[in-house]
């Protein structure tokens, strides 16, 4: 689903800005010159002739470094943006105020325009955030990111503290995009300030996985978790990464404290009990094998208890149980005797008959799926079913064209 | 500047890798190796004559059938007192020379009649795997009761190739004669 963004934006109530400019300026400005010519059009609202003003005074030699001239280019380009070019993100007269606002704070030296610059400064770069909003909710991304970072640069003007929300959209737009680099370089800026996200963490430990950097990987799991216990997202990262890896133990311990937290969900269930299936299959001593297979069923039996025409719980449960009697006798030595081989076939009719009715479930809630056919298959050959049989197998045959 | 607020709600459908799947074990290969080691345990039961106890312990498979491969495995591992097993495959009668044991697959049951003939001066256990087969003179035939696998036992058949049949063996077959 896509992340929303809502921007609650403190708009500037430019009437009182400009009001302030004029009374102030009734006393900066009196000589008749482009600049003051270019002000009374802007008062008048003739953005068009107080722009072709202004630009002359702003080439003037005389007058080009004029903070006083820089100002009005600023507010009247400031206006032209508003009226005529808001909803375009690239408004040139916007780049041309913000240049304006940036020569204008360079050049006044005794400050006498501070104040009107960085009340232009402030609306200018917020409406710039503003845009990236739309395109970010939207998910373009692409947009978003270039928006986003023209803001960023904006704001370095009279800004050096970071603005941490934005760098945050910026590392997780470049990480939907999959530049993965940029993301990661905006992400770990936002981490250092203690950004309160779970999915930083998350992404960022996607990002290293990415990159094959398990060390930074498993650093940002980690401490994503030690912040978030309770985030899903991160506990499933954090079992893919043991499962990659090969620690199942250290995975399973994971599990199982997640579980604590959501003990109804089922992903996680599910996974711990491929993990106690994984054990079944590497375990060689019998006793410490049957312990967690009896484990495993437990687990999918919970799955079950939650949610009964779950197809994959019904398949791995009777799967297990199938190839559990099926490797009861194939892993038999040949030189067993006759009348252990009639009690052994006795237990593994027992596991078949109670394979049985969980294999026919998720057959009838995925009658199509090859595997559970397969399966379903096994079992009625097994119990010597030949009718079902043939007709599963009919089955399998015409998935398989 | 009011902060802004973000809410992000990201939620991750967690798909099953295909790797994740278990698959169903072969049950042919549970119900081979059942019968491998039926025919093991057959060796001990059955007395050869003398001069079959040197050379290899020859298991002759006419058809095709899956337990050829725990055979194979079988004749890797064991040995019938000193002797090794030799796993002899034959695609037809005509192929079939002397083996201590001689299986039908069931694709050739048919050929049952021919393959007595052609085995008749040579002291081999005939097994097979079809219904009614120890009537048309197999020694033993495997055969499924009740979801397990048994076998039928016709001593008479045994004792016309010169095999003796142990009376332990009786308690665990179904005796045809």
């Amino acid at each position: 689903m896509k992340p929303t963004l809502y921007l609650n934006f403190e708009k500037i109530n430019s009437k009182v800005i400009t009001l302030a400019f004029l009374l102030y300026n009734c006393f900066v400005f009196g000589q008749s010159t482009k600049t003051n010519e270019a002000y009374v059009l802007f008062q008048k609202k003739d953005y068009l002739k107080a722009a072709k003003a202004i630009d002359e005074a702003a080439a003037n030699p005389e007058t080009e470094n004029d903070p006083k001239t820089l100002c009005v280019k600023g507010f009247i380009y400031k206006d032209i943006y508003k009226t005529s070019e808001i909803e375009n993100p690239e408004s040139p007269a916007r780049i041309k105020a913000l240049d304006a606002v940036a020569k204008g704070i360079s050049v006044d030296t005794k400050g006498e325009f501070t104040k009107n610059y960085k009340d232009l400064f402030w609306y200018l770069v917020k409406s710039m955030k503003k845009d990236a909003v739309a395109p970010f909710n939207s998910q373009e991304y692409a947009v978003a990111l270039k928006l986003y970072q023209n803001y960023l640069e904006a704001r370095k003007l009279m800004v050096t503290e970071i603005d941490t929300s934005v760098t945050f959209y910026c590392g997780y737009s470049a990480y939907q995009l999959k530049k993965d680099d940029i993301a990661i370089n905006y992400l770990n800026k936002v981490v250092r300030f203690n950004y309160d996200d779970s999915y930083l963490y998350f992404m960022l430990a996607d990002l290293y996985a990415r990159k094959k950097d398990n060390q930074s990987r498993k650093k940002y799991l980690d401490e994503g978790l030690r912040l978030y216990p309770k985030d899903r997202n991160l506990a499933i990262a954090s079992i893919q990464y043991f499962e990659e890896t090969g620690n199942l133990k250290e995975l399973e311990n994971k599990l199982q404290s997640s579980i604590k937290n959501s003990p109804k969900d089922i992903d996680l269930l599910l996974k711990l009990a491929l993990i106690f299936e994984k054990q079944v299959e590497s375990e060689k001593d019998t006793v410490k094998k049957n312990k967690v297979f009896v484990k495993a069923i437990e687990t999918y039996q919970k799955v079950l208890d939650i949610e009964p025409n779950h197809a994959n719980a019904n398949y791995n449960m009777g799967i297990m149980i199938y190839n559990l009697a099926v490797d009861k006798i194939t892993q038999l030595e040949f030189t067993i005797d006759f009348t252990e081989i009639d009690k052994i076939q006795e237990d593994c009719k027992v596991l078949f008959k109670r394979s049985l009715p969980f294999m026919e479930k998720a057959y009838t809630i995925d009658p199509t799926n090859k595997d559970i056919l397969t399966g379903l298959s096994g079992i009625y050959y097994s119990l010597d079913d030949s009718e079902k049989l043939k007709t599963i197998q009919a089955l399998l045959e015409k998935y398989k064209k | 500047m009011k902060k802004i607020a973000v809410l992000l709600f990201v939620f991750f459908a967690l798909s099953w890798n295909p790797k994740d799947i278990l698959l169903a074990q072969e049950p042919n290969s549970a119900n081979s190796k059942i019968k491998a080691i039926f025919m093991y345990n057959f060796t001990k039961y059955v007395e050869w004559p003398g001069t079959y106890h040197q050379g290899d312990f020859v298991i002759g498979i006419l058809g095709a059938t899956s337990l050829s491969t725990e055979l194979e495995k079988m004749s890797q591992k064991c040995k019938v007192g000193l002797q090794p097993f030799k796993i002899q495959r034959y695609n037809s009668v005509t192929e079939i020379g002397k083996c201590h044991i001689l299986y039908i697959a069931n694709e050739k049951s048919s050929s049952l009649g021919s393959a007595l003939t052609k085995v008749k001066n040579h002291s081999t256990l005939i097994i097979t795997e079809s219904e009614g087969l120890a009537q048309k003179g197999s020694a033993i035939n495997f055969v499924s009761v009740d979801s397990k696998q048994r076998f039928e036992l016709s001593k008479t058949n045994a004792g016309r190739y010169g095999l003796q049949v142990s009376s332990s063996l009786n308690a665990l077959a179904i005796l045809i004669d």
